[in-house]
């Protein structure tokens, strides 16, 4: 680690809040832009980004300078993408629950909630692409759709991914394979 | 390695991100299996395809409004820990003694804009932190337990009381209650810990009148040499804060007004130069500009950040009057 950072880290240690930003303003526009791939959403991604930019800072004191800062803050993102992920899916249970209760259970949620994504405002071609994408990927396991998004979308290395998640390159390959694997099966008409 | 594990590693394969060896064995492989050559071509057919797909765009905008809102994220839970910190660790140096010994009762903490603080009896009761806010006196076995009344003094207003436990039989009672103790302070704004609840009070009371205040003595006192002198790392920032983020702009100027006249630093000409870029009020925008020609006598206006921003400014801001004032801004410096 750079020495310049290590001085950064120590001064945020000491509750210096400008040398926080400093040090993480060099990686925020990566970790921004995994979530909004993740997630799809600016909304979502600011959520996240606010997240784990907040566990970074809560977490600092016991960061150890011998590991890298930056893969640290990579791998809090990915498990905050990954919880974010969870979280949203009980919200989501939470809400298609509450749903059914008031349509006396008449018609299927997930049918409501796919065709309000294939509203008449996104029939665009790209747009279209992006919403099929989307359903596919959901069919996803949340590791597996970090994965391909860290790979396919933003081109990191195995090995950084592996890092990120703590797993071996082995299981990312298998991984990766899975997810690429199961994309083509939702997405036959680009396979 | 066998046709299964090849086929496998393919999307890796296209990728580029196997090993030397693995990707020559592919190769070789490749050459003789047709499977796994149109199992190839699929796959970069569907990457291609995919590629396609929009994605959110990281806009400047983007970056700024997120790192805008970990900005006031940050100093609130500085705030927050600072707060912690001062109560566990006994804030009372600063204000409390005298009212500690002499009240001998239940504790004060600080809330609103940071003023009034839990007492209690250090010999008669035994203080736990509760969810940060609240703390629990709970009375000494015994004799001399002392009664509701004897825990508050003054103007203390107490609130959300909940009975832990209640024993008819033997009168004792366990409970819990919040306390907060209004203070008043009287003293001068150059004083360190005056200027701390100042700064607190900026970051965060819901009164815009009263971050206002706040923000409005630390500018006038900002001026004189025990001011500039004087002023905390801490109060700085919170100014800074109020200026990037406060959602009035009557603040925001007058936190602009405060940080101009403190010694021009890194921080304050990127909070400055923030307020130019992306405020979105233009008499904001203007204020920034005419603050940074303040200081163009110490020719700091020759700052590239700065001549760029103004440069920017002068061309796309879309206020006439703004463009105005950073091209006059730019001839002066050019003289």
């Amino acid at each position: 680690m750079a020495p310049h950072e290590i001085e950064l880290i120590q001064k945020a240690r000491g509750g210096d809040v400008g040398a926080f930003e400093a040090l993480v303003y060099r990686y925020d526009k990566q970790v921004l832009t995994i979530a909004a791939r993740y997630v799809n959403s600016s909304d979502d991604a600011k959520d996240i980004y606010q997240e784990v930019f907040l566990r970074v800072y809560k977490g600092l004191k016991k960061f150890q300078l011998r590991s890298e800062f930056s893969t640290w803050i990579f791998r809090i993102t990915t498990n905050v993408c990954l919880s974010y992920h969870s979280r949203r899916k009980r919200h989501a249970h939470i809400s298609l629950d509450q749903e059914q209760d008031e349509n006396d259970g008449e018609k299927s949620h997930r049918g409501e909630i796919v065709s309000e994504e294939h509203s008449p405002h996104r029939q665009t071609e790209n747009a279209e692409l992006s919403v099929r994408v989307e359903e596919a990927m959901n069919v996803l396991s949340p590791q597996q759709k970090l994965i391909f998004t860290l790979k396919h979308y933003q081109g990191y290395k195995l090995n950084e991914i592996a890092s990120m998640l703590e797993c071996s390159e082995g299981t990312v390959k298998k991984q990766l394979f899975i997810a690429v694997r199961r994309l083509r099966n939702q997405l036959k008409e680009f396979a | 390695m066998n046709h299964k594990h090849i086929k496998e590693l393919l999307p890796t394969y296209l990728y580029g991100d196997l090993a030397a060896e693995e990707a020559k064995e592919i190769q070789l492989h490749l050459a003789t299996c047709g499977e796994c050559q149109s199992e190839l071509a699929s796959l970069k057919t569907f990457n291609d395809a995919l590629s396609n797909q929009p994605a959110v765009e990281i806009t400047d905008e983007l970056l700024d409004e997120v790192r805008q809102e970990l900005h006031t994220a940050l100093r609130r839970e500085a705030a927050n820990r600072s707060m912690v910190e001062r109560i566990v660790g006994g804030v009372g140096k600063i204000f409390t003694p005298r009212y500690q010994f002499a009240t001998g009762t239940a504790a004060a903490l600080l809330v609103g804009i940071g003023i009034g603080y839990f007492f209690f009896h250090q010999t008669n009761v035994e203080r736990t932190k509760e969810a940060g806010t609240s703390l629990v006196a709970e009375t000494s076995q015994g004799n001399q337990q002392p009664a509701a009344a004897d825990f508050l003094h003054g103007d203390t207003r107490t609130d959300n009381l909940r009975f832990l436990n209640l024993d008819p039989q033997s009168g004792q009672v366990e409970f819990t209650f919040d306390a907060v103790t209004p203070m008043r302070v009287k003293g001068n704004v150059n004083d360190a810990q005056v200027q701390k609840v100042m700064a607190h009070a900026i970051v965060n009371s819901d009164n815009p009148g009263v971050r206002l205040k706040a923000v409005n003595a630390l500018a006038e006192q900002g001026g004189t040499d025990a001011g500039v002198r004087d002023t905390d790392p801490a109060v700085k920032s919170a100014l800074i804060t109020a200026l990037k983020s406060d959602g009035n702009p009557g603040v925001r100027r007058e936190a602009l007004r405060a940080l101009i006249q403190m010694p021009f630093d890194k921080e304050i000409k990127e909070a400055v130069l923030f307020v130019l870029l992306h405020d979105k009020n233009s008499g904001m925008r203007v204020a920034a500009i005419n603050g940074l020609e303040l200081t163009s006598h110490e020719k700091r206006m020759n700052d590239s950040d700065i001549l760029n921003a103004l440069k920017k400014k002068m061309h796309s801001d879309d206020n006439n009057y703004v463009r105005l004032q950073a091209r006059t801004a730019l001839q002066e410096v050019s003289q």
